[in-house]
């Protein structure tokens, strides 16, 4: 006889108990106080630092406990808040104290048990040096192969990290379809593998992160690549085996489930095949295809399944939307919950070395959970139709799968939970310094974004992190349309413009759409400024302005009032942009009178479109940081300039404001030039022309080379071949050198050689010196992307007692790859200066093994020959003073290496004459003189070293003081 | 021009289907967006298949440019919705089904999808086309609309069936000649959900309609859903939640009862309907909130105060307003028990020697 347990007072009070390390369990305290039958719920008391998944547990094992039909036990884990309890429908079998203990023994034992399979989850493989390699296109045959490995072969439980937005959604259905039933969540994992494909170093390194609350990223192990054909066929086994060893898992010693059987019709949801191959001109075509043909194959007599779509959830949702709006059906039509439930999510891998033949594995993955359930594989044409037996033997596993999964239930922890989540959203800084192609960037961003958003789908702070981490990536999109036109030759332009073309970019913000729509537009549901502007600001990368317009307006409020909010004007102001309403975006800033350094970019662009450059010109002399900030504003400037007949005074602001890679730039040297006969600079346009020419017949640029001659040969000069060296304007007296410390990642010979040909350069012995530090244990470097972060190295450096004498230049070489994390910049860098001392990093210049004529020693040492302390000398020896029309610095091009385009720069280690010029009035010894000085200031700007970066420094110094120096003369 | 003149043929002999149980069917089609690549039938499927369906008398095609953008105004700025944006809403008429589509050639053939989803339920039909690049565009167009056709009356098909059970399970099933008691109610409603307002009794409201619709006779008492004094102090967790408890003045006692049964004797009541409603907010799907709710009812006769039949039951509700969707879960557990609490109301108070 069943007695309920909340109906009898004589248990009121009543307390079991388990325990098992930090996790205890008390059964609660009930009571019934209703006329009517209403039964109050009890406090579960919270006991050690494990109760919300305790309690979970609990929870879930009691209800598996009950009979089919009584078990209705409702829980929340909100942590801090206590744990309330609704045992209405709880009900012990037989009655008794002995009932209870025996609940309690099962749910003891269930939560033992629930703990002994590890949870292994798997992230897309980063990469670097992204590019259409072999290697990289066999990535994504690696990822789904690690996992079928993973679930076929070890006794653990794979959960999917793909399509979780879509788990999420049927989550959700169920909680509005059946009122008695929990709000489900997607299992956290144990164990969170992931990988980086490091192209130059053929190596593909495994991460294996155990996941707690405060997880940080794991030791990565390397494992070698062979060739491209082993990272598809040989190495997911041999990382599965390592996974296995990491997590403790067993070999997968179970019989294979039966294949045959009759079953219910399945409910599936079919999800967009995934395939995280980069950039993949095919993708666009071949990945739709795919799709249709094995929908129709599920949906067949053949398999029999029922489908449902998920897909395109949001349409379906607002045409529910508007029916509730007219109020046509009470609660029919738009009720959530008519909506069919999938049993199963089926989720396609597709990877290929060519269109025609593709490997897919599809995975089938629980509603419930996230949990992958079984994986078939195979190999055909595009348009063939995959074998029905396979799908059908599929479905079939993963239902009876699913099926035995329901009597064990797992604990949800939230905490688990968010703590995943909360590295995801972290690895997106860590991946800064990997050198990847937007489109792997946008992969990456959907992917991670869409699994960290699913994790923390209970907790609002955490999905708006989530959100505003990955939706920007995830949707590649130039600011506004005009930034096609204005900047066709931006790196990350050309890329979008190329996947558009492909068709590659639809499938990605479609994509994009599916995992951030939902999440954004639930966090906008308070209209609090900030997440509709973030809801706003992805509609407008999506395509859809119009959208984000009427969001941002909030069904028509007055634009003026709104234009006062900020940063709420800035979004509204690329909105404008981007549905061409130029006039009005202009109308909107100079209303405000103030705007951001972003909107005067935009107000440029959009007086440009309006043809007003009377206008243009004036914001462009009044927010100079701006007007030289990047390649295409800078020359526009310049033209503008010429235009008006103000090209001196705006050569001058160029050269006192841009930044010397910017002003290398080809497009700004022709613009710079052009300006210089403008403004009757003879010498120096013809220094920059004879440069610029040189930078174009190195890059094949004809139509460059034609506007260079011809500004040389218009001022009477002639065409020069190569550049001099700078000891020909500069000698220094015999004792003077230049050290070069390296620290024995780079090779011998290869440092000979850079120190050889900057030797020649200045005509100066370079002291060449071996330390042997461990720089992978500085605080500043990130495991992630295997890089140091520069701006702290480099700090850390001017606290190094570099060996005594007349140095006028340090550098340190490193094959270490070096990033910048600074607000303006974030990516990788090859090198930085601090006083006298330049930081270099030779792993970027690799980059140019291939595309570049020129020895990587040459690349290596143009970088290297940047004295700091010569280049000062040059810019105080010939800067004027008074207002910015009158000063006046010629750029040494030559002199500088730029980061980010030294390719498309292709500097000579050489001078101009115009630099050469300059250089004759450099003295030596006050240059000496000034190198303690400027080192000395850079060390006092920056922090004391401490912790491991102390132990690293006094190393540092101990092998430098006991280095002897090869010296290399010129 | 031979695509035209085929159009122009196709329309004037666009067959004319006999009027189904489906007719005035809303149909919103998404073609792919067209490219300048696109030729021969990936070019003109979707044009004649969008012409063969709104030949066809079952079917209204209706347009869907413009709903995304309005219903962005209308879910985040419901106040400041102008009279001329909701008229505009309110205009449309809701798809019931969508049909996706997208072509795509590869090697020498073209496969063309339509994905034909039910909005109601989600159900998707996938039809599928392979044909040659150069296959008619006409007889591709004909072959698609024809797949189309089969896949709505499929669904169709499967939503009559449910919707028929639906009904069924709303008809009171008792004998033709069972006396049938005059009844009135009493029904609070609370929501759980923080700062929400106490609404109308949608519960109560329920049991009206549906005991009007199977000819019972009521009547109203002076304050059905509002408690006769201050609301005693009460912890009470409705759902599973972690707000703290709330105050509920729901139920009656002592002298407050009696008054209650007093006033329904005086207006003939035979039998009062005592019970309390509570809802909260579950969770948001989009612009959807999602809200559940327990309803618990007990028949008292009001001669004796003894009790016929007791019942309770949840319900979900969905809304773009969240106080909306709670009252919308009220009705759905309502709903859910109507019929056979009433039953056994009927049934008890018809019983010999009751």
């Amino acid at each position: 006889m069943a007695d309920v347990l909340k109906a009898s007072g004589r248990r009121r009070g009543l307390r079991g108990k388990c325990r098992r390390g930090g996790f205890s369990l008390r059964v609660p305290v009930v009571s019934r106080r209703s006329t009517t039958g209403y039964k109050l719920g009890s406090r579960w008391d919270q006991i050690g630092s494990h109760d919300a998944g305790g309690v979970s547990s609990c929870s879930r094992w009691l209800s598996a406990a009950t009979p089919p039909g009584r078990a209705g036990i409702e829980f929340d884990t909100q942590p801090g808040a206590g744990y309330l309890f609704d045992t209405r429908n709880l009900a012990i079998q037989g009655g008794g104290v002995l009932n209870i203990i025996s609940v309690i023994a099962i749910v003891f034992a269930g939560y033992c048990v629930a703990k002994e399979v590890p949870k292994i989850a798997f992230l897309p493989s980063f990469s670097d040096f992204d590019g259409g390699t072999p290697m990289r296109a066999a990535l994504p045959a690696f990822d789904a192969r690690l996992q079928a490995e993973l679930l076929k072969g070890w006794n653990s439980e794979v959960l999917s990290r793909a399509g979780l937005s879509v788990v999420v959604f049927e989550q959700k259905l169920r909680a509005v379809g059946e009122p008695s039933v929990p709000m489900l969540r997607v299992l956290p994992s144990g164990f969170l593998v992931f990988c980086v494909l490091d192209q130059p170093n053929k190596q593909l390194r495994v991460y294996v992160n155990r996941v707690s609350a405060g997880m940080a990223l794991a030791e990565p192990r390397m494992f070698p690549i062979r060739d491209a054909k082993s990272i598809a066929n040989e190495l997911p086994r041999e990382v599965a085996k390592h996974v296995a060893a990491v997590a403790g898992l067993s070999p997968n010693d179970q019989a294979a489930p039966s294949r045959s059987g009759t079953q219910k019709a399945v409910v599936c949801s079919l999800l967009e095949p995934v395939n995280t191959g980069g950039a993949n001109p095919n993708l666009g075509q071949v990945s739709p295809l795919i799709r249709a043909v094995l929908e129709s194959l599920v949906a067949s007599e053949e398999v029999g399944a029922t489908l449902v779509e998920r897909s395109e959830s949001s349409k379906l949702l607002e045409e529910k939307a508007m029916n509730s709006i007219n109020g046509l059906d009470s609660n029919g039509a738009t009720h959530l919950g008519r909506m069919v439930k999938a049993d199963l999510i089926l989720i396609p891998f597709i990877h290929f070395q060519n269109p025609d033949r593709i490997d897919t594995d599809l995975f089938a993955v629980d509603v419930a959970t996230g949990r992958m359930l079984a994986c078939r594989s195979w190999t055909g044409g595009l348009l063939d139709t995959p074998p029905a037996a396979l799908v059908r033997e599929l479905l079939f596993e993963a239902v009876q799968t699913a099926g035995e999964s329901s009597l064990s239930p797992v604990p949800d922890d939230r905490g688990l939970r968010h703590a995943e989540a909360g590295f995801m959203i972290g690895l997106k800084q860590g991946w800064n310094g990997l050198r990847q192609l937007v489109a792997t960037e946008a992969e990456l961003s959907i992917r991670l974004g869409d699994a960290a958003l699913a994790l923390a789908s209970d907790d609002e702070a955490i999905m708006r992190k989530a959100a505003k981490t990955f939706y920007r990536d995830a949707t590649p999109a130039a600011l506004h349309p005009l930034v096609f036109e204005y900047n066709p030759d931006d790196q990350g332009i050309s890329q979008i413009s190329a996947l558009k073309k492909s068709g590659q970019l639809d499938l990605l913000l479609q994509q994009a759409r599916q995992v951030f729509e939902l999440p954004m537009t639930e966090l906008a549901r308070t209209n609090a400024d900030d997440d509709l502007q973030l809801l706003a600001e992805l509609w407008i990368r999506l395509g859809d302005s119009t959208k984000a317009w009427s969001i941002l307006t909030r069904g028509g409020q007055p634009i003026q009032e709104l234009a006062l909010k900020s940063p709420y004007y800035q979004t509204m102001v690329v909105a404008l942009m981007n549905l061409g309403r130029y006039q009005e975006c202009v109308d909107l800033l100079e209303n405000r009178k103030k705007w951001n350094s972003l909107c005067t970019t935009i107000l440029l662009d959009a007086y440009r479109a309006l043809g007003n450059k009377q206008r243009e010109f004036e914001i462009m002399r009044l927010n100079l940081k701006s007007a030289c900030k990047t390649e295409r504003t800078t020359s526009r400037f310049l033209d503008l300039a010429i235009e008006r007949g103000e090209a001196g005074p705006v050569v001058g602001a160029v050269v006192a404001t841009g930044n010397s890679w910017m002003i290398s730039s080809p497009r700004v040297r022709k613009s710079m030039s052009r300006a210089r006969v403008a403004a009757g600079q003879k010498e120096l346009a013809i220094s920059d022309a004879q440069c610029g020419l040189i930078a174009a017949v190195k890059a094949k640029d004809v139509e460059t080379q034609k506007e260079m001659r011809a500004i040389i040969s218009e001022l009477g000069a002639s065409p020069i071949v190569s550049l001099p060296a700078a000891r020909e304007f500069l000698v220094f007296p015999k004792g003077f050198r230049i050290d070069l410390i390296h620290d024995q990642t780079v090779d011998l010979k290869y440092v000979s050689e850079v120190a050889a040909h900057v030797a020649a350069f200045w005509g100066c012995p370079v002291h060449v010196r071996s330390v042997r530090v461990d720089l992978t244990g500085c605080s500043g470097y990130q495991k992630l992307s295997q890089a140091l972060e520069l701006n702290f190295f480099a700090d850390l450096l001017t606290h190094v007692s570099f060996p005594d004498g007349s140095a006028i230049g340090t550098v340190f070489l490193t094959q270490t790859k070096l990033i910048s994390k600074k607000k303006d910049y974030t990516g990788d860098v090859y090198c930085l200066s601090r006083g006298a001392i330049l930081v270099l990093s030779d792993h970027y210049f690799r980059k140019f093994k291939d595309s570049d004529a020129r020895p990587l020693p040459l690349i290596t040492a143009i970088a290297a020959a940047k004295l700091t302390g010569v280049s000062r000398m040059v810019r105080s020896q010939t800067k004027g003073t008074g207002s910015w029309e009158e000063v006046f610095f010629p750029p040494p091009p030559d002199l500088y290496s730029a980061n980010g385009n030294l390719h498309l720069v292709a500097l000579d280690l050489g001078v101009s004459p115009a630099t050469g010029a300059m250089l004759e009035k450099v003295s030596p010894s006050a240059l000496m003189q000034s190198i303690p000085e400027i080192n000395a200031r850079a060390k006092a700007e920056t922090a004391p070293p401490a912790g491991t970066d102390l132990a690293i420094i006094i190393e540092f110094n101990q092998q430098i003081s006991e280095a002897k120096p090869t010296i290399i003369n010129p | 021009m031979k695509i035209r003149s085929h159009l122009a043929t196709f329309l004037l002999t666009s067959f004319v289907g006999t009027l189904s149980a489906y007719a005035g069917i809303s149909i919103a089609i998404t073609p792919p967006i067209a490219t300048a690549e696109a030729e021969g039938v990936e070019a003109f499927v979707f044009e004649i298949l969008e012409v063969n369906l709104s030949g066809n008398a079952q079917y209204d095609l209706v347009d869907r440019k413009k709903l995304s953008d309005m219903l962005a105004e209308q879910t985040l700025g419901a106040a400041a919705l102008t009279q001329d944006q909701a008229s505009k809403v309110g205009k449309l008429v809701g798809a019931k089904y969508y049909v996706f589509g997208q072509s795509k050639q590869a090697g020498g053939r073209t496969a063309i999808q339509c994905r034909v989803v039910q909005v109601e339920t989600g159900l998707l039909k996938p039809v599928l086309l392979i044909v040659p690049n150069n296959e008619d565009p006409m007889k591709a167009g004909e072959q698609l609309a024809t797949q189309v056709n089969d896949a709505i009356a499929k669904l169709e098909g499967r939503s009559a069936q449910e919707q028929a059970a639906v009904e069924a399970a709303q008809k009171l099933d008792v004998a033709a000649d069972a006396k049938r008691p005059v009844f009135a109610f009493r029904i609070p409603e609370v929501s759980v959900t923080t700062s929400a307002n106490t609404a109308d009794p949608a519960a109560e409201k329920s049991l009206e309609g549906f005991l009007q619709t199977n000819d019972c006779k009521m009547v109203a008492l002076s304050r059905p859903s509002q408690s006769e004094s201050a609301p005693p102090v009460a912890a009470i967790a409705v759902l599973a939640t972690s707000q703290a408890p709330v105050k509920l003045g729901a139920h009656l006692e002592g002298k407050e009862h009696e008054d209650l049964l007093a006033e329904a004797r005086a207006k003939g009541v035979q039998v009062i309907i005592l019970g309390v409603a509570t809802s909260e907010r579950a969770t948001q799907i989009g612009s959807f909130s999602a809200a559940r709710a327990r309803v618990e009812f007990s028949a008292v006769r009001v001669s004796d105060s003894r009790i016929l039949a007791a019942t309770s039951g949840y319900g979900v509700g969905t809304d773009l307003s969240n106080f909306v969707a709670e009252k919308k879960a009220i009705e759905s557990a309502t709903e859910k028990v109507q019929a056979k609490f009433v039953e056994r109301i009927i049934s008890a108070y018809n019983a010999p020697g009751a």
